[in-house]
């Protein structure tokens, strides 16, 4: 069992760099508060853990590990990319209000901010990364996949505690502008991920 | 532009002399360091080379213009750059483009714009994500470090338009109308290439590949690239393409800002936290200001907020050079903002122009050689 938290906390650095640059754009776009930002980290996290709980679930059931198709990964890819720049979007005052469908969405965004984190937490959690593969193996071999998944997730969160004190960095405009910039790469990103797979 | 002599020279022909020997004799050191290439067109090259950097660096001392001679040199430098560099490549590969082969074989030179996104696989996974030699050959990723670490300490962000052999492309084109198309850029399109920074060292650190170099980097249009052998190849030289035809050229010509390095570009980003560390900078001295708004106009880098440059500014001089009233000065940090103002700026400027030189020098040189052959 001690494995899969080791396991977690090995990758924590690796689901950090798939994972984090969503939330830490969300959470400089926003900058509010720390104890905030901790809400929105926890939200994005809750996302990740119903993913979790649901391959977890799935894994007791099968007892093996259950194959996903790139096509879907892919669509999930895109449809979190499409997220990301709907946010950035929504995020940008001055393109939101020009336009109905925009302004809508800068609505959304305006008071949705801990649905949004729970989106994208949900979403990126759906990828199965190698690090979740090795830890359904270890899972299955113990025959404790509640308890290793938890201890999994335990482990891979602890590189995102200290994203939150993004909100401290005292240039609010600046951090903003930065945390907008940052969802509309991290969205191009995905959607370049998503492509990718589809093509090739 | 006040041309009062000083102590340190400006304006005096004797004294700048005076300043420009060393620099002359470093110079002709380090062209005739090298071993390689000792025919008669060399050693022409070599000569030119050596009366053109020892001439420009003249002149900024002489003049007490910054902007004007170092743009010279830097543009000229980058041209030539890129001109040796592909040389080079065809010489050694027969192409321009690496193949898988070559990557795996770790003989890709190795680039400074790439440091950004090694940081994170280096410090957590102990990996150097770029295909290159740790050591031996012709831009070896230790050498590299080396001269980079070094110039953020020296220069911070002045790097960029100091010693970046490919800022001289976009310092070029944003010269060449004499008056900008769009007339107003939001200064607040800096900030993306902080988000740059952040997206490309993480999304690299998953990858386990320098995703910048492998999918945005304009430069890869005018030095060496993936070859074309999938759709995913043929994707990201088009983004290549279209991204050095769109930052590199266009938007420079019509806006006369230097948008891919002052909005795109992760090194730039990084360096510019540098600048908080680095003794040097430009600052404004408030009480002289007339608040005309020349430097906000001048700065082709977008860092100049309210009249004051800001984390970003990359010490190129061009507000220093537009000021009217001599507010904005070259300055250390520490000391009081209206004395030892020149002693300041030939401190800044003799280990900027030595970054120059030694990264471009050699290039120049080839550059060189490689025009006086075609003409002949």
């Amino acid at each position: 069992m001690i494995e899969s938290l080791l396991i977690g906390l090995s990758t924590s650095a690796s689901c950090l760099a798939s994972c984090g640059n969503i939330i830490l754009s969300i959470i400089m776009a926003e900058h509010k508060s720390i104890s905030k930002s901790f809400v929105m980290l926890g939200c994005f996290m809750a996302g990740r853990l119903l993913i979790y709980s649901a391959i977890a679930t799935i894994t007791s059931l099968l007892t093996s590990i259950a194959y996903i198709s790139p096509k879907i990964t892919a669509i999930n890819l895109l449809v979190l990319g499409i997220l990301m720049l709907m946010y950035s979007i929504g995020k940008t005052k001055q393109i939101c209000l020009n336009h109905k469908f925009t302004r809508r969405i800068y609505k959304i965004c305006q008071g949705q901010i801990n649905i949004i984190s729970f989106a994208a937490g949900f979403l990126s959690a759906v990828n199965i990364c190698p690090p979740i593969i090795s830890l359904i193996g270890n899972a299955i071999s113990t025959k404790e996949v509640f308890a290793s998944f938890a201890l999994f997730f335990i482990g891979s969160s602890v590189f995102f505690l200290p994203l939150p004190l993004a909100g401290a960095i005292k240039n609010k405009s600046a951090v903003t502008k930065i945390g907008k910039s940052a969802a509309v790469l991290a969205g191009w990103v995905f959607i370049m991920k998503g492509l990718t797979i589809i093509i090739s | 532009m006040n041309k009062k002599t000083n102590y340190w020279g400006t304006g005096s022909i004797g004294k700048s002399i005076l300043l420009f020997i060393p620099m002359l004799l470093l110079i002709m050191l380090m062209m005739f360091g090298s071993a390689n290439g000792s025919d008669s067109i060399t050693q022409i090259a070599r000569l030119l080379t050596i009366i053109f950097f020892g001439a420009i660096f003249f002149l900024i001392i002489y003049t007490g213009k910054n902007d004007k001679w170092r743009a010279m040199a830097f543009v000229v430098s980058a041209l030539l750059f890129c001109i040796s560099f592909i040389n080079n490549l065809i010489a050694e590969r027969g192409s321009m483009t690496f193949s898988n082969a070559e990557e795996l074989s770790c003989t890709i030179p190795f680039c400074h714009i790439v440091t950004p996104m090694m940081i994170i696989p280096a410090a957590v996974k102990q990996t150097i994500l770029f295909p290159g030699s740790l050591v031996e050959g012709f831009a070896s990723i230790s050498a590299m470090l080396v001269i980079v670490l070094c110039s953020c300490i020296v220069l911070g962000r002045g790097f960029c338009s100091w010693g970046c052999f490919y800022g001289g492309w976009d310092d070029g084109t944003s010269r060449l109308k004499k008056t900008p198309v769009i007339k107003k850029v939001n200064n607040s399109y800096r900030w993306f290439s902080f988000a740059m920074l952040i997206i490309m060292a993480l999304w690299s650190a998953e990858a386990a590949e320098p995703t910048y170099c492998s999918w945005l980097c304009p430069f890869k249009a005018v030095t060496e690239n993936e070859r074309i052998v999938d759709t995913i190849t043929l994707i990201k030289n088009i983004i290549f393409t279209l991204t050095f035809a769109g930052l590199v050229i266009v938007l420079p010509i019509l806006t006369k800002k230097r948008i891919q390095c002052a909005t795109f570009c992760p090194m730039g980003a990084l360096l510019s936290l540098f600048n908080k560390i680095n003794i040097f900078e430009v600052k404004n001295n408030t009480t002289v200001c007339i608040n005309c708004g020349k430097c906000d106009k001048a700065c082709p880098m977008l860092a100049i907020e309210r009249h004051c440059p800001t984390i970003t500014c990359s010490k190129c001089g061009k507000c220093v050079d537009a000021c009217p009233t001599g507010a904005m000065k070259f300055h250390i940090k520490g000391t009081p903002i209206n004395k030892h103002t020149t002693i300041a700026r030939t401190l800044f400027i003799y280990p900027a122009y030595t970054f120059l030189v030694t990264l471009c020098g050699g290039s120049v040189v080839n550059g060189l050689a490689l025009i006086i052959n075609f003409i002949i």
